[in-house]
């Protein structure tokens, strides 16, 4: 019998060459993003991940069943009803910011597997398109299961047809870099960066604390479609590789610096707020910053090495932020929690606020200052007091409020452009804005969109519904009706 | 686990199970005079050596008790560390620069 390495080359190089139409109109440079750079070397491109659709098809059967029978085993544990409210927090915030984008990482494949010029590069991206597929269907398909107990998990679906400010920054994300990138940028900025790097913190990651918490369904699911990850991933190493051989270092770096940070942002909101104030202390794994270095700092950064290229030029201001930004995005996402489709933990009972200064010194003196005064509201029933009445500062690129540490970083960066005033929530975000302005000029964030009058009414009620809440259903409040506010340390005191 | 972790750490990861024990002796056994590090998590372990982790499919299969095809490797491994070349009886993780 024939192995696979005797034929694979020959079946998956399916190039001919066009006869009636140019080569310039086949792969136009809008979508191909060739760079000059000839055929014959695009005919390079060698996928490490090898995989046949005789094989493919096979292994998707086999982990579809193996995700679909755990929740079918699971389905008379009702882990949903014994659960902690900060563990439906994740899964409400996880599925509704997760599941339909997937079928837009389908479309991205598909770009990939029409426009992409090495055969390699097309056979990898038919598998990841099929990949996606099965994301979206099986996260909706999970998700639907409680959307009968739990009308906030109907978001899951909904999410992502609305202008709820959550969608605004993921959808602007995921426009940038995966819907209206060349094929070359979109394979460095998702596949690489995106894939090989930031996705193992919310689906490898995450699945540790999930079993931790006894959603073992919700762990299965997540390690399923990581292991589809990690093989289309690999399209964007051998992208990486011709352009650095053909004098493009500069150009590929550019493209990871900027899916890197915009990455590392929304990750700090999709997985670190979860790990670090929704998940029940004895069900933690580790902090978001421990797997931050497992995941980002040691593996995905000595992969860039490995490939050639360098860490990106921010590496300060990226490692200050691992100790900050999602603390300070936990406290914007808590504090206007009505705005939300998911009711958050506030995670800051005594015990856990002992967990924070120990997994981040020097918390308690300057995110604790403010938790200090949001309890004290809470304690002493002034809970109107624990929402602010006003709208933030939103960042430009981003599209998340701006955020640093209390009296230290955080600070409003502004640029006018054509006459238009922009907000920046850092230098790097500056610095994306700059890179290609005509790219992120025109959009309007949520602030923008109710000052100049696209909202009415122009009030609370008005910003709301136009974000979905008490339509698709009612928004967040505290997970554990405050009862944090008031709980007691369960460690001895010292005597004085 | 060495307290100075080298900066060469290569391998994959494998979700916690009959799979995970058995690539982990595979290992070894395709590694020979290399040290395997493992750390587990709740849901998940992660193998490591020194700049170079083959894993051979017959070691695999004869470590399960049962016919393996080495792309199965797949519907465990959410991830690996390194470069990755995959092969009709071998899976390699590899860095091409050791530091």
């Amino acid at each position: 019998m024939l192995e696979r390495s005797d034929w694979y080359d020959l079946a998956r190089d399916t190039n001919w060459t066009p006869k009636y139409v140019p080569e310039e109109e086949l792969f136009p440079e809008d979508y191909a993003g060739s760079r000059g750079i000839p055929e014959h070397i695009w005919a390079t491109y060698d996928e490490p991940y090898k995989v046949t659709y005789r094989e493919y098809v096979g292994m998707q059967r086999e982990k579809d069943s193996g995700a679909y029978s755990v929740k079918a085993a699971l389905e008379r544990m009702d882990m949903y009803t014994s659960a902690d409210p900060g563990w439906i927090a994740t899964l409400k915030e996880h599925y509704g910011a997760v599941s339909v984008v997937e079928y837009n990482a389908a479309l991205q494949n598909a770009r990939l597997l029409r426009f992409g010029r090495a055969g390699g590069m097309r056979n990898m991206a038919t598998f990841g398109m099929l990949d996606e597929v099965r994301h979206g269907q099986i996260q909706l398909y999970f998700a639907h299961e409680y959307v009968a107990k739990d009308r906030q998990f109907d978001w899951a679906h909904r999410s992502m047809n609305t202008n709820n400010w959550v969608t605004l920054a993921a959808r602007r994300f995921f426009d940038d870099l995966m819907m209206t990138r060349n094929v070359i940028d979109t394979s460095l900025a998702m596949n690489f960066s995106f894939e090989t790097g930031f996705t193992n913190l919310q689906f490898i990651g995450l699945a540790s604390d999930a079993t931790h918490a006894g959603d073992f369904k919700f762990a299965k699911l997540i390690q399923s479609i990581q292991s589809d990850e990690a093989r289309h991933a690999q399209i964007g190493t051998p992208t990486l590789k011709i352009l650095i051989e053909q004098g493009k270092k500069a150009d590929a770096q550019r493209m990871v610096d900027i899916s890197f940070w915009r990455s590392s942002r929304l990750f700090a909101i999709l997985t670190g707020i979860p790990m670090d104030y929704y998940l029940p202390l004895d069900k933690r794994e580790g902090s978001f910053k421990e797997f931050m270095q497992e995941w980002i700092v040691t593996q995905f950064t000595r992969s860039l090495e490995d490939l050639g290229l360098e860490k990106p030029w921010y590496w300060d201001i990226f490692m200050r932020d691992l100790d900050e930004h999602h603390h300070g995005q936990q406290l914007g996402t808590w504090s206007w929690r009505p705005t939300l489709w998911w009711s958050p933990a506030a995670g800051v009972s005594p015990d856990e606020r002992d967990w924070l200064e120990e997994k981040y010194p020097g918390w308690n003196d300057t995110f604790g200052k403010c938790w200090d005064v949001i309890t004290e509201n809470a304690r002493t029933g002034r809970f109107e007091k624990t929402v602010p009445g006003t709208l933030p500062v939103i960042c430009n690129v981003s599209q998340n409020p701006i955020v640093g540490t209390p009296g230290k970083t955080l600070q409003d960066r502004q640029l006018t452009y054509n006459g238009r005033k922009y907000h920046f929530g850092s230098e790097v975000d500056q610095w994306i804005f700059e890179q290609d302005p005509q790219r992120y000029a025109r959009h309007q964030s949520l602030v923008d969109r109710f000052l100049s009058g696209s909202i009415e009414p122009a009030n609370l009620e008005g910003v709301l519904a136009y974000m979905g809440l008490g339509v698709i259903s009612d928004g967040g409040q505290d997970a554990h009706d405050f009862s944090w506010a008031t709980a007691k340390t369960t460690k001895t005191v010292k005597a004085a | 686990m060495a307290t100075m972790k080298s900066r060469n750490l290569v391998g994959p990861v494998i979700q916690a199970g009959e799979m995970a024990d058995a690539i982990v002796e595979a290992a070894q056994d395709d590694n020979p005079g290399k040290e395997v590090l493992v750390s587990s998590r709740a849901s998940y372990i992660r193998i490591e050596l020194e700049g170079e982790c083959i894993l051979r499919r017959e070691t695999i299969q004869s470590k399960l008790g049962r016919p393996f095809q080495m792309n199965e490797i797949e519907l465990n491994m959410p991830s690996f560390a390194g470069q990755v070349e995959t092969n009709d009886d071998s899976i390699r993780f590899y860095y091409a620069q050791v530091l």
